[in-house]
């Protein structure tokens, strides 16, 4: 289906064609859901503010690995270790140097990109899940690297890590702190959304579609492949430090195995490739997470045979029988919806006929 | 003397691995599927014997063949409600279902077995040992090596002589190709997650009587993935000589590497196998060299 653009509007020039915000409803519209955004500490209750901004945090990953493997199609299962290795790094220079909190910021971004990329150097020999099984590596470096560094990232028992705080302002309550990763968040959608119109985002899903076809017009590959690995891990990073943040200590167990699945899961019931899509998937997950934690109590309440773990488990087993039944009924996601109900009422009253 | 002890106990290790990697590669062979959720099949083998045991009271042989049959049944379950739906879809979905349902398999264990560890009740042997000359060795690992060793012959029997395995091997080589010819494919594919199934359940009981039953069991299948890519993912025998060499490296790192690092490089090093062969010899040491370098 051909992309549906208002009615009446007429693409005249190549920037139209490109444009993110075509009319002046639109262009209203998202003016006024950022303002809503940033107008939710007043209305937001402590706990759903909270649950915000570790969604924003997931989103900024999750919009990180929609590079990698949205656009430039290389499947990456260790995004939650690259999260790890960034915020342990960006952890380490607060703790030690005292840097301040932008730095480490951007440090913990760093690092994760380096780290990613020095994973995927196997870009230039492999493709397709022999690529993600390498990610999959990481995850089992990442604690190696942290047992046994103790003296810079704290070991077992994780890092403490200082409030946050830029020129003297701190982040020290919770709708300050959401600020700080809308903001951020914002940011990486933003990015995520352009890179797709520059040179190197047409270069990755040049190559996610065909990359034979793409390495015949003079795409270096291996080089943009290990690019995206780049691009989307240094998003990682930053998360993984925001994240670190909002817990006030890093610590291996955010960063585990499965958080890098439900990253994957995240992509793929928003649609793949997709900004809106992400932010749809990255929003119904962390929702049923939100849920299940909340089902957890009464259920063992109820079946008190059950072990104390459930909650934990609960949340795996529908996180992934969604992700199973988005695969199979809805592979192309949230999206895909999305797109069918703007053309449904763009259509109106005659949407049947299209 | 330590050495030939240690070698012993990887072998043992390496055979088990085997057995994971095994399930693997059949399921790769013939549907071209990598099945993630090998590990999590591992595991919730080991827990059913368990159950069987200790929920029901059986007898251990009892118990042993209705814990392979439970496997089966779920590997065909998996097969049948979550693969066969996705079949002629890009290999992409394929593959991010057995992703998902790992996470799944997972989160059902911990909620059916997620208390304490257990242990099995029963010990393949006592603490009694077998002295060769200078060789102490312990008779878990004869029994470990025997058993595995006869699983490993009864399948390869299988694949050489039955008609079914010869069909899984003619639709590995070429689905189109077999289907024309007349195999079933949905059958074909139904066996080999069977099969699959119940060799990791024979791996789990391994596993499970060796470290215990926990719900984190799976992390230990994982490590079948390191051996799938060293044997090649084409070779069913290289999946045995590739466990063979991961457990004897495994365990022979943790002996002499892991004092002078600090410890943990056991559980590391047959990752960094997979990544030098995967920087090497993509394909492996048996597999067929049809990765496509970009």
């Amino acid at each position: 289906m051909a992309e549906n653009r208002p009615s009446g509007y007429f693409v005249r020039d190549y920037g139209q064609e490109l444009a993110i915000v075509n009319t002046r409803p639109q262009m209203i519209l998202l003016v006024l859901l950022l303002v809503l955004l940033y107008l939710c500490p007043l209305f937001l209750s402590r706990t759903w503010l909270s649950w915000m901004t570790t969604t924003c945090i997931f989103l900024i990953t999750a919009m990180g690995l929609n590079i990698t493997m949205g656009y430039a199609g290389q499947v990456s299962i260790g995004q939650a270790a690259f999260m790890g290795f960034g915020g342990f790094a960006g952890a380490a220079m607060a703790n030690r140097f005292g840097w301040p909190f932008l730095a480490c910021l951007l440090f913990a971004g760093l690092m994760g990109a380096i780290v990613a990329t020095v994973f995927s150097l196997a870009c230039f020999r492999l493709k397709g899940f022999y690529l993600a099984l390498v990610t999959i590596a990481a995850h089992f470096f990442l604690p190696f690297v942290v047992l046994h560094l103790p003296s810079w990232t704290g070991g077992v028992n994780g890092l403490p890590l200082p409030i946050p705080g830029i020129a003297g302002v701190l982040f020290d309550t919770t709708w300050k702190w959401f600020y700080v990763v809308l903001t951020v968040a914002l940011l990486a959608v933003f990015a995520t959304k352009n890179l797709q119109r520059t040179r190197i985002g047409r270069a990755f899903i040049a190559i996610r579609d065909n990359d034979r076809a793409a390495s015949a017009v003079g795409i270096n590959v291996g080089l943009y492949k290990m690019l995206s690995f780049f691009l989307g891990a240094f998003f990682a990073g930053i998360a993984g430090y925001l994240l670190a943040s909002t817990y006030g200590s890093c610590d291996l167990a955010y960063f585990s195995f499965l958080d890098s699945v439900w990253l994957l899961g995240m992509l793929i019931v928003g649609g793949m490739g997709t900004t809106t899509g992400t932010i749809f998937g990255t929003v119904l997950l962390r929702l049923l997470g939100f849920a299940t934690n909340k089902l957890a109590p009464p259920l063992l309440h109820a079946l008190p045979f059950l072990p104390v773990q459930v909650a934990s488990g609960l949340m795996n087993i529908v996180y992934s029988l969604v992700i199973v039944l988005f695969l199979i009924f809805e592979p192309r996601g949230l999206n895909h919806l999305w797109e069918r109900f703007k053309n449904w009422y763009r259509y109106w009253p005659f949407s049947q006929a299209a | 003397m330590g050495f030939i002890q240690l070698l012993i106990t990887g072998i043992a290790v390496g055979f088990v691995y085997g057995l994971i990697a095994m399930g693997f590669v059949i399921i790769y062979k013939s549907s071209g599927v990598f099945n993630f959720a090998q590990a999590q099949l591992v595991m919730i083998g080991a827990w059913i014997l368990w159950s069987f045991l200790e929920w029901f009271h059986l007898d251990l042989w009892v118990s042993l063949i209705l814990a392979m049959l439970a496997a089966a049944l779920l590997g065909w379950l998996v097969q049948r409600l979550f693969l066969k739906p996705l079949m002629g879809q890009p290999l992409f979905s394929l593959v991010m279902v057995t992703i998902a349902l790992s996470a799944g398999f997972d989160g059902l264990t911990v909620c059916i077995w997620g208390g304490p560890a257990r242990t099995y009740p029963f010990a393949l042997a006592g603490p009694e040992v077998v002295t060769l000359g200078p060789l102490i060795i312990g008779t878990e690992y004869l029994w470990i090596i025997g058993i595995c060793g006869i699983a490993l012959a009864i399948f390869f029997a299988f694949f050489k002589f039955t008609k079914l395995g010869l069909g899984m091997r003619a639709s590995s080589d070429s689905q189109r190709i077999g289907l024309s010819c007349g195999i079933p494919l949905s059958t074909v594919f139904s066996w080999a997650w069977i099969l699959s199934a119940v060799l990791a359940a024979i791996a789990g009981v391994f596993v499970g009587l060796r470290m215990g039953l926990h719900a984190q069991l799976s992390m230990i299948g994982l490590k079948a993935l390191p051996v799938v890519l060293l044997g090649g993912l084409e070779s069913m025998a290289g999946a045995v000589v590739g466990g063979l060499i991961i457990g004897v490296a495994e365990v022979l790192a943790g002996a002499y590497l892991d004092p002078m690092i600090g410890g943990g490089l056991k559980d590391l090093f047959p990752f960094v196998i997979m990544l030098v062969i995967l920087f090497v010899r993509p394909h492996g040491l048996f597999g067929w060299k049809i990765i496509e370098r970009v």
